[in-house]
């Protein structure tokens, strides 16, 4: 997904947060990151639809003015823990945040651009809103 | 297409079959109800179908370390493997193979005096035929696209024993390139040996292509026991470019080598028998 | 047989037996006893120590339905898992730290590594197209591309993973 027609919407901060649901139980989206000492989502967890549309993220900001609460984001959705990445960084990697309000889900955006580097990056950069209950695992080398 | 000519050649070769396959990038909709339809567009010329277990995938790569025998498959059990289909000449020669990601299409010698119907006027017209069929049935049912990753030349000679050896300790008067076994420093007598090369295919600019292998095994003709050497030369690689074209110009390459180590690893009395041209 | 030190024996692949159209000619009886022995040796061998924990992850990714992460992610194709055993088998050893196996949204299957200093992911996204990425924060290395048929850098960087 290029980007190619799709406007970055400047209305939307850089520091407007920006909610991934991550698969965690079991554990098929999160990796143990020895080098940063904590689990994380897997760049997997930061990739475009199949059907090639672009990523969908709900926006943190709208939730809020919304008076909702950030545990909706995950109401049926066993298993899943919520990741959270800036508007900001996505820009630095080269992405454009664009709103696409759903009837099922108001706050709901794309986030367009190349994701083979950029989820990468993303998933190391991402911080955990709800955190998985993982233990750390023995060291296996 | 490549040259196909100025190889060397046999009146009387030992070769018994030739078969010629493309592997490609599984085509999850080819179920068995599309490939007993398939069958109907084989069915006039390969009137009798045959079920056998579905081959493995296999992949020449370089810049691996390859691991000893046995090793674990690892197959999705939930639902049963699909099997590879025959689709034969009633009693004859020739037949299809099909699975969900393989395409074969062989030569078999049945009887005795047969002669090799050559790969330019017989086998490699076949293939090409046959292969076009299977791909636009593909196509008209929307079950494709074919994306090949690997496709293989691999011809398959019974050397019996007669004149120039009898027992199979007597590698040494059928292939050049073997020059021991019967070492007096061990004071026992050698019973049989068999042996496997493999060798890589690059291109001029070193492009890794794929690899020819060569194994000979010793065995007895079912008909009366006659020992005999089994001399099996597979050529696999990946095709040369995209579509037909690429598939052909690696199995014209393969079939190259085939003929020039075939050649290179018999002996002149072997060459003889053979009735080298 | 001991882990690390032997070099391991060619593997000589199926050639016709898997092709053949028939066969009019049986083989010399081969001594099977010997066969066991390599099997038997391979249960207990240090050097395949990765090899259930990959295959009981390998069968609960197989088992994911069609939006198995909530954004419309498809089904495990069967033959990236297999794909990810033939690659193990070929360029772990007995050191090499354990891979995590990751589903991704296409359906593919992800190897990564992410210890020592080393991030290296490898996408299956098919049995003969790889897309690697390599990042080492230590020697400040890095690539990203594509493989089919020649792994010799992919193998570099696992080798240097397992020799960190």
């Amino acid at each position: 997904m290029s980007g190619a027609g799709y406007e970055d919407d400047e209305s939307i901060r850089d520091d407007c947060e920006l909610l991934r649901r991550v698969q965690v139980k079991p554990e098929f989206t999160v990796v143990w990151d020895e080098n940063l000492g904590r689990w994380r989502p897997s760049s997997a967890a930061f990739r475009d639809h199949p059907n090639g549309s672009p990523m969908s993220v709900v926006l943190r900001d709208v939730l809020e003015e919304q008076n909702r609460s950030l545990e909706e984001v995950l109401h049926g959705h066993t298993g899943f823990a919520l990741a959270a990445i800036t508007a900001g960084f996505a820009r630095q990697c080269h992405q454009k945040i664009v709103r696409d309000p759903l009837p099922e889900e108001p706050a709901h955006a794309h986030v367009v651009g190349k994701k083979k580097k950029a989820s990468r990056k993303m998933a190391k950069q991402s911080v955990w809103v709800f955190a998985p209950d993982l233990p750390s695992p023995e060291t296996n080398h | 297409m490549t040259t196909l000519n100025k190889l060397p050649s046999f009146e009387n070769p030992p070769l018994i079959e030739v078969a010629l396959s493309v592997q490609f990038e599984s085509l999850p909709e080819l179920q068995i109800p599309q490939l007993g339809l398939l069958w109907a567009e084989f069915k006039e010329r390969f009137p009798r179908v045959e079920q056998h277990t579905p081959v493995d995938q296999v992949i020449e790569r370089i810049g691996v370390r390859a691991v000893p025998q046995p090793r674990v498959g690892f197959k999705l059990l939930e639902n049963p493997p699909l099997p590879r289909l025959w689709f034969a000449e009633d009693g004859g020669n020739e037949l299809v193979q099909v699975q969900s990601d393989f395409f074969g299409r062989n030569w078999r010698k049945i009887k005795e005096l047969e002669e090799y119907p050559r790969y330019e006027d017989a086998i490699r017209p076949g293939f090409v035929t046959d292969w076009n069929i299977f791909e636009r049935y593909v196509e008209e049912k929307g079950l494709g696209p074919i994306k090949p990753n690997q496709c293989s030349v691999t011809y398959v000679n019974h050397i019996v024993s007669g004149d120039v050896w009898q027992d199979h300790n007597e590698l040494g008067s059928i292939f050049r390139i073997w020059n021991g076994g019967n070492d007096k420093r061990i004071p026992l007598e050698m019973e049989d040996a068999k042996f496997a090369l493999r060798y890589v295919i690059s291109s001029q600019k070193n492009e890794f292509f794929g690899r020819l292998h060569i194994s000979v095994e010793p065995a007895f003709l079912k008909q009366d026991d006659k020992p005999i050497f089994v001399l099996t030369l597979t050529c696999r690689g990946k095709p040369m470019n995209e579509g037909l074209d690429g598939i052909l110009s690696f199995m014209d390459l393969g079939r190259r080598h085939i003929v020039d180590s075939f050649d290179a690893i018999t002996t002149e009395e072997m060459h003889e028998v053979w009735r080298k041209l | 047989m001991s882990a690390g030190n032997l070099a391991y024996a060619p593997q000589f692949g199926p050639v016709t037996d898997d092709v053949s159209g028939f066969s009019s000619c049986r083989l010399r009886e081969r001594d099977d006893t010997s066969v066991a022995a390599v099997g038997e040796t391979l249960t207990y061998n240090n050097d395949f120590k990765w090899l259930p924990p990959i295959v009981s992850r390998l069968k609960d990714i197989l088992q994911l339905n069609a939006d198995w992460d909530s954004y419309g992610a498809h089904p495990v194709r069967p033959e990236s898992a297999e794909t990810v055993l033939d690659l193990l088998y070929n360029l772990m050893s007995s050191d090499t730290p354990i891979p995590a196996i990751i589903p991704t949204p296409e359906g593919h299957v992800q190897i990564e590594w992410h210890t020592k200093g080393i991030d290296l992911e490898v996408e299956i996204e098919s049995p003969a197209l790889f897309h690697v990425s390599y990042e080492d924060s230590i020697s400040n290395n890095e690539w990203e591309g594509d493989l089919q048929y020649d792994m010799t850098r992919l193998a570099t960087f696992i080798r240097e993973l397992t020799n960190r």
